[in-house]
């Protein structure tokens, strides 16, 4: 549980807005890449031509999670490659490229002959000229000369199909490339979970979450867990072992330091709401071990009109760029 | 027996013609809206040869009064002779009077009456001893009739409600014509006054006229106290400024009663500087010093010279002064003597208050905030002592308003402070004077856990506290110079420790402690006449040493989301800055007054050396005796914080910053009570540290970040002006407006933009009016620009955090609402004769309006609102003094 201490006098005018946990329109609530990010040997002593950095590299996938839940529609997309500026989008200038184009599918579409497989939202980022050039331009303005890594990203925007550009949605993932410095520095992965358990009362044991969207839950016969409304039930994610990787990283005076990942978890909803919208991550200010859980509760049967699936996506991230998510359903009966 | 009466006759015959108001001999053009009202008379003297030869007369006169209430001359309309006009004349023209008024402004005015000499012929059964005749007065002047003869009547003149001794007050004995003016202990005797029955009259400007009858019983002394009761029934010191030697351009400056009774300010005399012109309203009320654009730390705060760290007590709230211990506060915006260093923004300097007493008083307040108290006394004939102190509660009281913290979102803090203060004067005579003054405060956080679904803890173990101890000697060194000689040492610190409640220790912990020396040498006074002199040493001497235990790594590239361990860190800073000044007061002509400043500094910080050389010109040009031009020019300079120094977090190579002032304006003061100030500046910062993210690539191909450089520039400019009504027995007010704009740039080549505390408009208007019977009432409004804020057009989801970005149209492009709020206040004072209590309410933003402090997005910046600041507040409290 995330606690924050708030000034007493600071409290005044705070305003009330939407629940970022809850899921109440068209958003893109993640973006993962595989691989995150890229370990090249370099001899700093005798550099190869910048070129030949390519052949250590491989292409990358970037995939988007979207939702869009007040339309039926396809979603029209594209995805840049460049270097982020401070808005997280593609400056106008430098280099860039659109990897990726078109329409997608509705992300909430139920489609049968997909087999219970939740559609998929991605594009490739080769290894071409065009990467280099990013690459290179990111390395130019980098202080650190491209220790600790050179940044690149990829610019999402995604709109409906006939739907405003002026109201078209900005997302951006960002990439990395890392010289082998030190020498024991590996490459992160993406990390995972073993499942996520869930706990329907406070008197139960945990028990293992169905990790499947709403709709491929229903097209594959599978009854979601049942709540009744404001029933609180309680979210667990299972770490796998060796999900918390050791990594190294170079510091500026020349040195290396080794660190234990500590992953985050964020916990996102269609309806209800969360104790905690973020768990895991560092301990928190005050030396607290961060929990992993979080309750949630169900809305009230006011706001429901009979049963409800309420869709869950669980996302967990890494600090060195590293992304996976997961979704779930369970169904609300007043 | 013969009594003579004369004086009161007199009286009734001024009380009769103002009450008509058809005495004015040549009718003004205008109404007359306040007729004049006597508040000192003298009896006049009974011509001896009429006396003798029984005549008695009635003497018609025309009194002409200027609009001050002098008595500019006297006619007499239908003389009488036998040396009764001569004698009627002489006493109405040592008459003073509260000005009429025509049309609400004070005015010059005559009025008709007559001044009546009559014989009261009285057979006593036993001959009383002779009365003493006014021409046998010899003696000093609180004693009157014959020397020779015993004292028959003797007292003392009170203020009620405080119990001070008043100098200077007439006593007269309405029967006898006797006049006794009270001594500086307010002792008045009469001599020789036989058994009787008299009324008792004491006349003071500043106090309401007293009048008491008195029977004097055959061979007896009587001892009588008249209890004078402060003009407006308020109790509360006034002040009237004295015409001191200014050498700087531009002061203004807060007189003690005006500390604790401006609106809004919660009592709290600091605050009321926030009031003045050249400030900028600071966000939520807030104790912050905001003078002409700059940031808070470029306000140097000197407390009897010497510097201290903060007048306000933790997380911007009150300030750590009891009023009662505080004599004066100057606020100087721009262009400062070079008595004040080490600076470039403005000064504000505290005078705390002697301790000379003529008796034991005190003070107690006590509010829904905090409670406090002051009491002062002699020790002994030559010493007197004083002390103070407060504490907080509103721990205790903010839960009762605060809303329920919801289950695991959020912990409520709140401050929790004390202070204290006490001073010790010792009167030395020829040799000087002594005092030593002591200060102190004490904050901490008290942490509301009310959260029943907490599984987690934390203590906020946070602790502020701040010491001074200075003394001062001065003593005269001939000739109109003065030598001062203080002494100051100080130590503050700062803690703050995040735990995992008794179980692994503090995992954050942050401890600032630093000690101060500081040592200055003043002489000032008058060399010639026409020059005067304040030169003087300045020695500042600061250790700080940080001790922490917090997650951080300053080797890393990237340290977002990493789980760093905690790390001990030592870091210590020693300062040592040694300055010397010379300001002259030179009268160039009659009407021309400059005075060059020169101020040296030189420092010693953790082993680099530093000089300034800051040379300041003033010059005041007297138009009219009601005109003052003013001009200055000057250089200012300021030595880097010492974290900012430091070899790892900051950088030892950093140098002073640099201020440059530029003003030019006007001080009018077209009558007693009403004054102009008025004045335009340009001030230029340079060198300006800021904060940088740039790294240097060394040698061997490691990196060193930068953190701190000289690359920032701000500049300011602006108009200030205050309209001011100084304190007089009825009310006092001002009306200040300043116009502003600040900008800056972190480095040469890159863009300006608003500082953070840029305004372009404040308005203050401030007054206070005692209507009677102990009633205060006061007002302030507030009228400012909003405060500067980005604006956001839209943002983008960073999925490497799972938060947005958002998206502006650059730094500070936008401003906030205009800011407006109206405070009001109401005391009413209950004057005893051995003390007082007063009862006020003040109430914060009256008309409950909503004021935009800053602006809060949700989420991905699609929707916003207004954080606004106080709501209506309402403050009651009681205080009494005694």
């Amino acid at each position: 549980m995330v606690k924050h201490a708030v000034i007493a006098l600071a409290l005044v005018g705070c305003g009330s807005f939407e629940d970022p946990d809850i899921v109440i329109d068209f958003r893109v609530l993640a973006m993962s890449a595989s691989v995150p990010e890229q370990v090249v040997d370099i001899d700093i002593t005798n550099p190869a031509p910048p070129p030949n950095l390519l052949d250590q590299l491989v292409p990358t996938d970037v995939c988007a999670l979207l939702s869009d839940r007040n339309f039926e529609r396809r979603i029209r997309w594209s995805m840049t490659l460049c270097n982020l500026n401070s808005d997280e989008r593609c400056p106008d200038g430098g280099p860039k490229t659109v990897i990726g184009a078109g329409l997608w599918d509705d992300p909430e579409g139920d489609d049968k002959d997909m087999a219970g497989a939740p559609p998929t939202f991605c594009a490739t980022v080769p290894v071409d000229g065009n990467l280099l050039g990013v690459i290179l331009d990111s390395l130019d303005s980098d202080q650190f000369k491209g220790l600790g890594g050179v940044y690149y990203g990829v610019s999402l925007v995604v709109g409906g199909e006939d739907g405003d550009p002026d109201l078209d949605l900005y997302a951006a993932k960002s990439l990395r490339v890392q010289p082998r410095i030190p020498p024991e520095l590996q490459a992160n992965n993406n990390p995972s979970l073993a499942g996520v358990d869930v706990r329907l009362a406070e008197d139960q044991e945990f028990q293992p979450l169905t990790l499947k969207r709403c709709e491929d839950l229903d097209n594959a016969g599978i009854e979601p867990p049942v709540v009744a409304p404001r029933q609180k039930i309680r979210f667990m994610p299972i770490e796998p072992d060796g999900v918390r990787e050791e990594y190294v990283v170079p510091t500026i005076d020349g040195m290396s330091r080794m660190f234990t990942e500590s992953p985050t978890y964020q916990f996102l909803a269609s309806a209800g709401g969360f104790s905690a919208g973020s768990t895991g991550g560092p301990r928190d200010p005050f030396g607290n071990p961060a929990p992993l859980f979080t309750d949630w509760t169900a809305p009230a049967a006011k706001d429901l009109k009979g049963p409800t699936d309420v869709s869950f996506w669980f996302v967990q991230r890494d600090e060195r760029l590293g992304l996976a998510w997961y979704e779930a359903c369970v169904r609300v009966v007043p | 027996m013969f009594r003579v009466v004369v004086a009161l006759v007199a009286l009734c015959a001024i009380a009769h013609a103002q009450g008509s108001g058809s005495g004015s001999a040549a009718p003004p053009a205008g109404k007359i809206t306040k007729s004049p009202k006597l508040i000192q008379a003298v009896a006049p003297e009974y011509p001896p040869a009429a006396l003798a030869a029984g005549k008695t007369a009635k003497v018609k006169v025309r009194i002409h009064i200027d609009a001050t209430g002098v008595v500019t001359k006297v006619d007499v309309l239908e003389p009488v002779g036998d040396g009764f006009d001569e004698a009627a004349v002489a006493a109405a023209m040592q008459y003073v009077f509260e000005p009429a008024e025509i049309d609400g402004k004070p005015a010059e005015v005559a009025v008709e009456t007559a001044i009546g000499f009559t014989i009261d012929l009285k057979v006593e059964e036993e001959p009383p001893p002779p009365p003493p005749k006014p021409d046998q007065q010899v003696g000093p002047p609180n004693h009157a009739g014959i020397m020779s003869d015993p004292i028959t009547l003797q007292g003392v003149a009170l203020e009620r409600g405080t119990r001070k001794k008043l100098a200077g007050v007439i006593v007269s004995i309405v029967e006898l014509g006797l006049d006794a003016v009270t001594g500086d202990d307010g002792t008045f005797y009469f001599h020789g006054v036989a058994p009787g029955h008299y009324q008792v009259l004491a006349v003071d400007p500043k106090y309401d006229r007293f009048e008491r009858p008195v029977v004097i019983e055959k061979r007896e002394a009587l001892e009588v106290r008249l209890w004078m009761r402060p003009r407006g029934g308020n109790p509360y010191e006034t002040i009237v400024e004295g015409e001191r030697e200014q050498l700087e351009v531009t002061k203004r400056t807060l007189h003690r009663q005006q500390f604790t009774s401006v609106p809004g300010t919660f009592g709290d005399p600091v605050r009321v500087i926030q009031t003045l012109p050249g400030l900028q309203r600071p966000p939520f009320g807030l104790g912050l010093l905001l003078v002409r654009g700059s940031n808070p730390d470029d306000t140097g705060i000197f407390l009897d010279g010497h510097e201290v760290p903060s007048l306000f007590h933790f997380l911007g709230g009150p300030s750590i002064f009891n009023a009662d211990m505080l004599e004066s506060i100057d606020l100087y915006p721009g262009g400062f003597p070079g008595r004040f260093g080490r600076h470039h923004g403005g000064v504000v300097a505290l005078e705390s208050r002697p301790t000379k007493s003529d008796g034991i008083h005190g003070a107690a307040k006590v509010d829904l905030i905090d409670s406090g108290g002051y009491i002062r006394a002699p020790i002994t004939k030559d010493v007197s002592a004083a002390v103070a102190g407060r504490r907080s509660y509103i721990d205790l009281i903010l839960p009762l308003f605060l809303p329920e913290p919801t289950a695991g979102s959020q912990r409520i803090v709140t401050p929790v402070y004390y202070d204290y203060q006490g001073r010790v004067d010792w009167d030395l005579h020829r040799e000087g004077r002594l005092s030593l003054f002591a200060i102190g405060s004490s904050d901490t956080l008290h942490v509301f856990q009310k959260d029943p679904d907490a599984n987690t803890s934390a203590n906020l173990n946070t602790a502020v506290s701040f010491f001074r101890v200075i003394g001062t000697y001065t003593r005269p060194l001939g000739g109109d110079l003065k030598l001062t000689l203080s002494p100051a040492w100080g130590a503050d610190s700062i803690t703050f420790a995040g735990a995992q409640a008794e179980t692994s220790g503090p995992f954050t912990s942050l401890s600032v402690k630093n000690k101060a020396l500081s040592y200055r040498m003043r002489v000032n006074g008058k060399l010639r006449p026409t020059l005067t002199l304040d030169t003087g040493l300045d020695l500042m001497s600061r250790v700080t040493t940080f001790e922490a235990l917090v997650p951080v790594d300053d080797t890393l590239i990237e340290t977002q989301g990493v789980d760093i361990p905690p790390s001990k860190l030592f870091r210590g800073s020693q300062s040592l800055g040694l300055g010397g000044y010379v300001d002259l007061g030179i009268d160039a002509t009659a009407n021309l007054k400059l005075i060059p400043s020169l101020r040296l500094d030189g420092y010693m910080l953790d082993g680099n050396t530093r000089q300034s050389v800051d040379p300041r010109l003033v010059a005041k040009y007297k138009l009219s005796s009601k005109f003052v031009g003013k001009a200055y020019v000057g250089r200012f300079s300021q030595p880097p914080q010492p974290e900012a120094l430091d070899t790892r977090f900051g950088n030892p190579d950093i140098q002073l910053e640099h201020g440059y002032h530029y003003g030019l304006g006007y001080e009018w003061k077209p009558e007693r009570l009403w004054s102009v100030d008025s004045e335009i500046y340009y001030v230029d910062r340079r060198d300006v540290i800021v904060f940088t993210p740039d790294v240097i690539m060394n040698s061997d191909g490691t990196f060193s970040y930068v953190n701190f450089r000289n690359t920032g520039r701000r500049a300011s400019y602006g108009l200030e002006a205050i309209i001011k009504r100084e304190i007089s027995e009825k009310a006092f007010g001002w009306l200040s407006y300043t116009y502003s704009r600040s900008r800056q740039t972190n480095r040469e080549g890159e863009g300006w933009f608003a500082t953070s505390f840029d305004q372009p408009h404040v308005m203050n208007a401030v007054a206070s009016y005692k209507p009677g019977a102990g009633f205060e009432l006061g007002a302030r409004f507030q009228l400012a620009s909003g405060r500067p804020d980005t604006k956001v057009i839209g943002a983008t989801f960073d999925a490497d955090c799972g938060c947005y970005d958002p998206v502006t149209t650059g730094m500070r492009t936008h401003r906030v609402d205009t800011f407006m709020q109206l405070d009001v206040r109401i005391e009413k004072t209950w004057l005893f004769q051995l003390w007082s209590i007063g009862a006020y309410i003040d109430v914060i933003n009256v008309t409950n309006r909503k004021n935009q402090e800053g602006i809060d997005y949700d989420y991905r910046f699609r929707e916003s609102t207004p954080v606004t600041s106080f709501p209506i507040f309402p403050t009651i409290g009681v205080r009494g003094t005694w």
